[in-house]
């Protein structure tokens, strides 16, 4: 069964400046003396502090909060992409995030092509991929684009790719910022019942959004973030 | 000296992480010299034919230059300089991987030792294909290859290479994600380095012999494959120097990792 814990969590983005980044400068720093930095990464974004998150299985968590709040910054520690500062984060089950739906594509290389990346990426076999290469090319309508190089596509063409891709595995938790809109008015429909599936079948969704609607809709548990900090949670 | 041995293990883990998952530096590597191809028909070949180039013409004037016998002189450069190519572009493709794959770092969770050996794989596949150079050389030149020494020694010493390249990328890339002057310091190091291995100088000219041969761990690298090609044998404790070096390299690596593989994202 799916299962988030987070404990205590805080997130503290470091900002380095030139002087820090420079191996020459480092070693050069002693010799010249001086204070005219301060130790090395002394400025920090507090993203987030102190976060306490209970989710088990049929979980629908919505997140809200103004820009800068903290939200992206939590799904990417969900992800298990940014390790929290402090706090730990203790999580089973497959996770699949719809942050960024592009990451990975190879622009020079065909739609095929970036079909079996991505899917390497996410850990599939190639019996597996080509399976779910004759899905995709059925269901993002591209026709014979699918094999031209992925450069000459649309931003739209690109986001049915990206998204056709995703849509085909299934993961247990699925984090997602805002609602994806994906296509133009016959794809959108399509894609958009897709995603229903896609959250249906998960065990567990975390969703940031600013819509109060969307997250009244889906979620069943909600938490507002301000400042990092979680301010209402219900 | 506990945390230490911790941070070892975790390294060691990431890299048996990516050991588990070999599509995704094996396929992804691949990928990468397939679309060298899509650029241009004979895609990394062009590598081949720049580096024939250089070859011909500076085994002419450095054979004048030291007055050795041409013939020899071709073989010993165009085998060495072919496996140096290797070696530093590996070391300096390493340095600046990090910042290459930054989108997919901050995407998704791959074991960092993944991005590593996709980089040394796809410098190993147009090492290969500029293998065809030193076959090539080898019939013209008419060399009396050492064939048991070649394969008793020289081919798992690739294989050590290879090991010992990718985890030396994996600190170099570390680190000079850290700081980011590092990477023009390590091509820099690599051209230097090229000027005092003995890659088109040859160790007899120096009648002592040096540290620059002594401890220069490119040297034996070099020559642990040179020498059988040109018929000659293999320095006695060349393999143990070089079996020795990969696992140090692998140990400094697994620690570089576990101690700073938490870091890394917040340094893109």
């Amino acid at each position: 069964m799916a299962s988030i814990i987070l404990k205590n969590v805080s997130l503290r983005y470091p900002i380095y400046d030139d002087v820090s980044r420079s191996l020459k400068q480092s070693i050069l720093k002693p010799i010249i003396g001086g204070n005219i930095m301060d130790k090395e990464g002394s400025y920090y974004v507090n993203a987030l502090e102190n976060i306490n998150l209970k989710l088990k299985h049929g979980d629908r968590l919505g997140i809200s909060g103004p820009n800068g709040s903290g939200k992206t910054s939590l799904l990417r520690i969900l992800s298990d992409i940014l390790p929290p500062t402090e706090g730990s984060l203790k999580k089973s089950g497959d996770l699949m995030s719809f942050i960024d739906l592009h990451y990975g594509l190879n622009f020079e290389a065909s739609g095929i092509e970036n079909i079996k990346i991505r899917c390497v990426l996410l850990g599939l076999n190639f019996l597996e991929i080509d399976e779910i290469i004759k899905k995709v090319i059925e269901f993002s309508e591209l026709g014979k684009y699918i094999y031209l190089p992925v450069k000459t596509y649309s931003s739209g063409m690109l986001m049915r790719l990206s998204f056709s891709i995703l849509s085909f595995i299934r993961a247990d938790i699925i984090v997602m910022d805002e609602w994806l809109s994906v296509g133009d008015a016959s794809f959108f429909e399509k894609a958009n019942n897709k995603l229903k599936e896609i959250i249906d079948d998960a065990s567990i969704l975390v969703i940031a959004s600013h819509s109060p609607d969307l997250i009244d809709n889906l979620c069943n548990k909600k938490i507002t973030l301000n400042d990092g900090k979680i301010n209402e949670k219900n | 000296m506990a945390n230490l041995l911790q941070n070892i293990l975790l390294g060691l883990d990431d890299f048996q992480q990516s050991i588990r998952q070999p599509l995704k530096w094996i396929y992804l590597g691949y990928i990468d010299i397939f679309l060298r191809y899509k650029r241009s028909i004979i895609g990394p070949f062009w590598i081949t034919i720049s580096i024939s180039v250089i070859i011909f013409v500076l085994s002419h004037l450095w054979a004048q230059i030291l007055s050795i016998d041409f013939n020899f002189f071709v073989s010993y450069f165009a085998i060495g300089y072919i496996l140096w190519y290797w070696l530093s572009s590996t070391v300096i493709e390493s340095s600046s991987s990090m910042t290459e794959f930054e989108g997919l770092i901050k995407q998704i969770k791959i074991p960092i030792s993944t991005y590593l050996l996709r980089v040394s794989l796809r410098n190993f596949l147009v090492f290969l294909h500029n293998c065809v150079l030193i076959v090539l050389v080898i019939f013209i030149f008419d060399n009396q290859v050492n064939i048991f020494e070649f394969i008793t020694i020289s081919l798992p010493s690739i294989f050590l290479i290879f090991i010992s390249l990718t985890s030396l990328g994996v600190m170099i890339s570390i680190i000079s994600v850290r700081y980011r002057d590092l990477s023009s310091i390590i091509s820099f190091l690599m051209q230097l380095l090229f000027f005092i291995t003995p890659i088109i100088w040859h160790p007899d000219i120096i009648n002592k012999s040096t540290a620059l041969i002594e401890y220069n761990l490119f040297f034996y690298w070099i020559d642990v494959i040179r020498q059988p090609l040109l018929g000659l044998e293999v320095h006695e404790n060349s393999l143990l120097v070089i079996f020795v070096s990969s696992i140090i390299c692998i140990l400094v690596s697994a620690f570089v990792i576990g101690r700073y593989k938490k870091k890394i994202i917040y340094w893109l």
